[in-house]
C-alpha cells in the first residue's frame, strides 16, 4: 500500500491518510478482505504519530471502509453494494456542496450554476454516445 | 581593499587591547613589588621583570595567533573573505607584536614618568644603574633604552619562532606545544650536536651566528666588555642583520603557512560508516564506576603534556651534561634549576589544559546536563591533572638526580641538603600555584590567552609578595607552606564555585 | 502525575525577559513539541527543566522532582540532547559509550550496542570526524540508553538534512513512541513536527501563546476572506493577523467555527482558506492586528 504524507499541506495529515486510503479501495487497489499494516509498520514507514495512524483507522472504521478485528489487525472491510454508494454518495455530496461554496463566493447565482451543472452532464451525454466519432475526427 | 584591512586591523586591535593592557600592568606591578617600592630601582627592575615575563607571554600570544581563528572556528569565515590571506597574517602578526612593544613601551613610559615627576625632589639619588649587568650585548647593554630594546627582541624572537611553528594547529595548546618543541628542539640541536663531538660549542665555527638566530638567541649576542662606540656604525655588527633576516624569513613563513589548511567538515564519516558498519560486533563493556570514568578520562587528556614536559627536562639536563662533568657542579641543583624552569611552562599550560576540553563550544551542555556529580568531577580533574602532571614533571629530575650523584659523586661544593629540600618545596608550592591559577582563570575566562595572562600575573605577583615577607619571617620553609597555601586554597575554591556555578565570561 | 509541570515560569537575563510567566504540562507518554522563533526562549526554559538555569520565579516539577533540588536524580531518569551538541572530540564512539555508562544507574549497555549498529555508527572513529547527523545520532543513543522516562530535545533537526530529518522522525516514532517514552522537543520547523507530535505549544515574547493538537490548531485557525468594512465585526482578540486586500482583508482567526458562525449570523458571507501549520505558527508569532482604513458602517446594537 502506498502511501504518502504531504508535509506543509493545508490538509491534516490523518485527512490526507484517510483520502488516499479511501481513494486506493474505490480505485480497487484494495479488496474486501485485504489486512492493511498494523498502526505500528505504517508509522514507521511514513514516520508519522502512531495516534494519527490510529485515529485514521478509526475514522475509517466509523465510516465502515475497513474493519478493526481485535488482536488481528486492520481490514478492508466486506461493504455491500448500497453501504459502497452510499459511502461513495456522501463523499461526493461533500465534494459538491465545497464547490457550490466556492461558487457563490465568486459571485454567480443559483440559475447560472444549475446552467453550469446541465451543461456538464450534456457533454458527458455526447461522450458517450459517439465516442467514435471523436475519435475519427482526430 | 583598504577598508577591508582597515577592518581586519580593528578587528584585531579589539582582540588584542586588553591584553595590551593586562601585560602593561603585570609588568608594571611586578616590577614595583620587584623594585622594592623605591623609585631608584624601578629601572633596572623592569629590565629584569621584563627578560622573565615578556618572552614566556610571547609565546602565548604566538599560540594565540597560530591558532585561535582555526579554534573559534573563524577560519572559514577568513578564508572566504575576498582579502588574500597573507595580508590578514600579515595584520595578526603586526598586531601582535605592536602588543608586546606597546604593554613594554607602556611600563616603561609610566617608569619614567614617574621618576621625571619625582626627579625634581629625589634630584641626583636616583639610580640609572641596570640591576643585573651581565655581558655587554650588541654594545647596547649599557643604555637602559638599548637593554630594553634588547628584551623585546629577545621576546619577538619567541615569538616569532612559536607562530612560525605552530601555525595552523587545531587548538592554542597543539599549537604551543609544537611552538615550545620546535624551540627547545632548536636550543638542544645547537648544544647537543657540538657535544656530541666533544667540541666547546663556543669554539665551533659559526655557531654563534646559529645560537644568536635561535629562538631569543638576541641575548647572546656580542663580545663580552664592549661599550658602545662613539661612531658605531663604523663598527656595525653583521649579524645584525642576519638575525634580522633570519627572523622576517619566520615571520614570511608564518604569513604564509597561515589559513593554508582546508577545514575538515564532518562529512566523511557518512562515507566511512557502511564500511565500518560490519566492524560492529564487539563494544567493550562500560567502565566499572563513575570515579575510574573521571580518571580514565584525566589521564587521556593530562598525560601528554606532562610527559612532554619530562622529555623536555630530559633534553635540558642532557644539555648540561657537559657544563656539569666540566665544572663539577652540583649535579642536584642544576637538576632542579632545569626542573623548575621546565615545570613552569608545563604547569601552566596543563592547568590551561585541564579543563580545555569541557569548555569547548557546545561540550558543556553535554557534561552538565548527565548525572555527573559535578563536585566528584571537579575534585577528579583538578587533582587528577595536578597528580599526573606533578609525578609525570618529577620522575625525570628523580631519575637524572639519583643518577647524577652516582655518576658524578658528589659535587665539590654541593648545596647543603637543607637547602635543597627548600628549594624543592619551592618548586612543588611553585607548580601547585601556577596550575591551580591557571585552571581558575580557565574555569572564568574560558579562553587560553587571557588565562595565561591572568595566571602569570598572580602568580607572580603573589610569589613575590610572598617572596619578600619570607626572609623577614624565622622559619623560612613553614612559613613559605604558611603563606603559600592560602592563596593556593583561594584558587582551588574560586575554581570550584565558578566550574559549579557556571560563572564564567564567555559562555 | 503530568511528566513535566511549568507553572508561571519567569527569568530575565539582565534587563531582557526571556521568559515572562510560561505555564503548561505534559502527559505521559505523549509527544510535545515546544515551537518558538529562534531566541524564543526555549532553550533557556529546557535547561532549566534540567537543573541547568535557575528560574526567577513560579514553579516546574519534572517527573514530579524539582530541577533545582535534586538535579542528580532527574538526570538520572531523563534523556537529554541539547542543541547542537558537541562531545568530547578525542573520544572513540565506543570510548565515549563507555565513559557516559556508569554514571546512569539504569544504563542498558546491549541496548546501546543495539542503537549504535541500528545508528550505523562506527565504533573506532573519533567525535571529531563523525558527520552532523551521526553527531546527533550518537547524542540520541547516549540520551536514550539508560531507557529514559522522559526525553528531552532541543531542536534536534537542526543542521540536518531532508533525509535525515526524516530518518530522524521515523527513530523517534520507533524507538521513542514505540516504547512509550513521554518526549519534550523544540523545533522550529513545523511540518516536520506535524507527522509525529501529539501536541504543540508556541512560545512567544516569553510566553505560550497556544497549545493544541496539531489538527485541533488547524480546524480552530482559518483565514476568512471578507470586505473589509466588516472586519470590525470579528471580536479583536480573535484576530490573529490581518492583511487588506483592496476592498477586502483576509483574517487570520482562532475559534474560526464560531466567527463564521457569527459572521453567517450577519448574513456576510466569508471565504474561508485552510491554513498549512507554518501559515497558523506565522500568525501567532508575527501577526500584525487590524488597522481599519475605511470608515465603518454603523452597526445596529446587538
Amino acid at each position: 500500500m502506498l502511501l504518502r504524507v504531504e508535509k506543509g499541506s493545508a490538509t491534516p495529515i490523518s485527512r490526507q491518510l484517510a483520502d488516499q486510503i479511501a481513494a486506493l479501495f474505490t480505485a480497487g487497489k484494495l479488496k474486501a478482505g485485504d489486512r492493511l499494516p498494523s498502526v505500528r509498520e505504517l508509522a514507521r514507514e511514513l514516520a508519522v504519530n502512531q495516534n494519527t495512524i490510529l485515529r485514521v483507522y478509526e475514522k475509517l472504521a466509523s465510516e465502515g471502509v475497513v474493519e478493526m478485528r481485535q488482536g488481528q489487525g486492520t481490514f478492508v472491510a466486506e461493504l455491500s453494494r448500497a453501504g459502497r454508494r452510499r459511502a461513495h454518495c456522501d463523499k461526493l455530496a461533500d465534494e459538491f456542496r465545497s464547490l457550490v461554496r466556492q461558487a457563490l463566493s465568486l459571485g454567480l447565482s443559483k440559475r447560472e450554476l444549475q446552467e453550469l451543472l446541465s451543461s456538464a452532464l450534456a457533454e458527458l451525454d455526447d461522450e458517450a454516445v459517439s465516442p467514435l466519432t471523436e475519435s475519427e475526427r482526430v | 581593499m583598504f577598508a577591508i584591512a582597515r577592518s581586519l586591523v580593528w578587528k584585531e586591535w579589539r582582540e588584542q587591547r586588553w591584553k595590551t593592557i593586562a601585560l602593561a600592568g603585570i609588568l608594571f606591578l611586578a616590577t614595583a613589588i620587584v623594585g622594592g617600592g623605591e623609585l631608584a630601582h624601578l629601572r633596572g627592575a623592569l629590565q629584569w621583570t621584563g627578560l622573565t615575563t615578556l618572552p614566556f607571554v610571547s609565546l602565548f600570544i604566538a599560540m594565540s595567533i597560530a591558532a585561535s581563528e582555526r579554534s573559534g572556528n573563524t577560519l572559514g569565515v577568513l578564508q572566504s573573505l575576498p582579502f588574500p590571506l597573507w595580508c590578514m597574517a600579515t595584520i595578526k602578526l603586526l598586531i601582535a607584536v605592536i602588543t608586546l612593544a606597546a604593554s613594554l613601551f607602556i611600563a616603561a613610559a609610566t617608569i619614567v614618568g614617574f621618576e621625571l615627576f619625582a626627579g625634581s625632589f629625589l634630584g641626583d639619588q636616583l639610580d640609572h644603574r641596570l640591576l643585573a649587568p651581565t655581558s655587554s650585548i650588541w654594545g647596547v647593554q649599557d643604555s637602559w633604552t638599548g637593554s630594553m630594546l634588547l628584551v623585546l627582541g629577545c621576546a619577538l624572537s619567541m615569538l616569532l619562532w612559536c607562530a612560525a611553528a605552530g601555525v595552523n594547529q587545531s587548538d592554542e595548546i597543539r599549537a604551543g606545544a609544537v611552538g615550545f618543541l620546535s624551540i627547545a628542539g632548536i636550543w638542544a640541536l645547537l648544544i647537543l650536536v657540538p657535544m656530541a663531538f666533544d667540541y666547546d660549542p663556543h669554539l665551533v665555527p659559526g655557531w654563534r651566528w646559529l645560537a644568536v638566530a635561535a629562538p631569543g638567541g638576541v641575548l647572546n649576542g656580542g663580545a663580552p666588555g664592549q661599550s658602545l662606540p662613539k661612531n658605531w656604525w663604523q663598527t656595525y655588527d653583521l649579524r645584525l642583520t642576519w638575525v634580522v633576516t633570519v627572523h622576517l624569513g619566520l615571520a614570511i613563513v608564518y604569513v604564509w603557512r597561515f589559513g593554508r589548511v582546508s577545514i575538515k567538515g564532518r562529512s566523511q564519516g557518512d562515507v566511512t560508516a557502511a564500511n565500518l558498519s560490519t566492524k560492529l560486533d564487539w563494544l567493550p563493556p562500560p567502565r566499572r564506576s563513575p570515579l575510574k570514568s573521571m580518571l580514565w578520562k584525566q589521564c587521556r587528556e593530562s598525560f601528554p603534556l606532562a610527559a612532554l614536559g619530562a622529555g623536555l627536562i630530559v633534553i635540558f639536563v642532557l644539555i648540561a651534561f657537559r657544563e656539569i662533568r666540566n665544572l663539577n657542579a652540583d649535579v642536584k641543583l642544576l637538576v632542579i634549576q632545569l626542573w623548575s624552569f621546565v615545570s613552569v611552562f608545563i604547569c601552566l599550560v596543563a592547568g590551561v589544559g585541564a579543563f580545555m576540553e569541557d569548555y569547548q563550544p557546545g561540550v558543556p551542555a553535554f557534561w552538565r546536563s548527565r548525572p555527573i556529580p559535578l563536585r566528584r568531577y571537579f575534585t577528579v580533574k583538578y587533582l587528577g591533572g595536578l597528580t599526573i602532571t606533578l609525578v609525570t614533571l618529577s620522575i625525570a629530575p628523580l631519575v637524572l638526580g639519583g643518577m647524577g650523584t652516582y655518576l658524578f659523586g658528589t659535587a665539590r661544593d654541593a648545596a647543603p641538603v637543607q637547602q635543597t629540600y627548600s628549594m624543592i618545596l619551592s618548586v612543588v608550592l611553585m607548580q601547585i600555584g601556577i596550575y591551580t591559577a591557571a585552571s581558575a582563570s580557565f574555569v572564568l575566562s574560558r579562553r587560553p590567552l587571557p588565562t595565561a595572562l591572568l595566571a602569570i600575573g598572580s602568580v607572580w605577583l603573589i610569589s613575590l609578595a610572598i617572596g619578600e615577607l619570607v626572609p623577614s619571617l624565622p622559619k623560612a620553609e613553614s612559613s613559605l607552606i604558611f603563606l603559600s597555601v592560602p592563596p593556593i586554597l583561594a584558587g582551588i575554591s574560586l575554581a570550584y564555585h565558578a566550574f559549579r556555578n557556571d560563572w564564567g565570561w564567555r559562555k | 502525575m503530568s511528566a513535566i509541570e511549568v507553572h508561571a515560569v519567569t527569568k530575565s537575563f539582565r534587563k531582557s525577559r526571556v521568559l515572562d510567566g510560561v505555564s503548561f504540562r505534559v502527559e505521559p507518554g505523549k509527544t510535545f513539541a515546544f515551537l518558538g522563533r529562534n531566541g524564543a526562549g526555549k532553550t533557556t526554559l529546557i535547561k532549566m527543566l534540567l537543573g541547568l538555569l535557575k528560574r526567577d520565579d513560579g514553579s516546574l516539577k519534572v517527573l514530579g522532582l524539582d530541577p533545582e533540588v535534586a538535579p542528580y536524580e532527574l538526570r538520572d531518569r531523563v534523556g537529554y540532547l541539547a542543541e547542537d551538541q558537541t562531545m568530547y572530540g578525542w573520544m572513540r564512539v565506543d570510548e565515549i559509550v563507555r565513559f557516559i555508562a556508569p554514571f546512569y544507574s539504569r544504563w542498558d549497555h546491549d541496548l546501546a550496542l543495539k542503537y549504535l549498529r541500528e545508528f550505523e555508527l562506527p565504533l573506532a572513529t573519533k567525535i571529531k570526524h563523525l558527520s552532523k547527523g551521526q553527531n546527533v545520532r550518537l547524542g540520541l543513543v547516549l540520551a536514550l540508553a539508560h531507557r529514559p522516562e522522559l526525553v528531552i530535545l532541543d531542536d534536534p533537526a537542526l543542521g540536518l538534512d531532508p533525509i535525515m530529518r526524516k530518518q530522524f522522525n521515523r527513530d523517534l516514532v520507533t524507538h521513542l513512541q514505540g516504547a512509550g517514552a513521554t518526549v519534550f522537543y523544540s523545533s522550529h520547523l513545523l511540518y516536520e513536527v506535524e507527522p509525529v507530535a501529539d501536541e504543540v505549544a508556541i512560545l512567544h515574547r516569553g510566553r505560550i501563546v497556544r497549545q493544541a493538537h496539531p489538527e485541533t490548531l488547524r480546524a480552530d485557525v482559518k483565514q476568512l476572506v471578507i470586505e473589509a468594512r466588516m472586519a470590525p465585526l470579528v471580536p479583536r482578540d480573535l484576530i490573529l493577523d490581518a492583511r487588506p486586500d483592496g476592498a477586502d482583508v483576509a483574517l487570520t482567526v482562532t475559534s474560526a467555527p464560531r466567527v463564521i458562525g457569527m459572521l453567517a449570523a450577519e448574513g456576510i458571507t466569508s471565504r474561508v482558506v485552510d491554513l498549512n501549520l507554518d501559515d497558523i505558527f506565522e500568525a501567532y508569532v508575527s501577526g500584525r492586528q487590524f488597522e481599519p482604513t475605511t470608515p465603518t458602517p454603523e452597526l445596529a446594537p446587538v
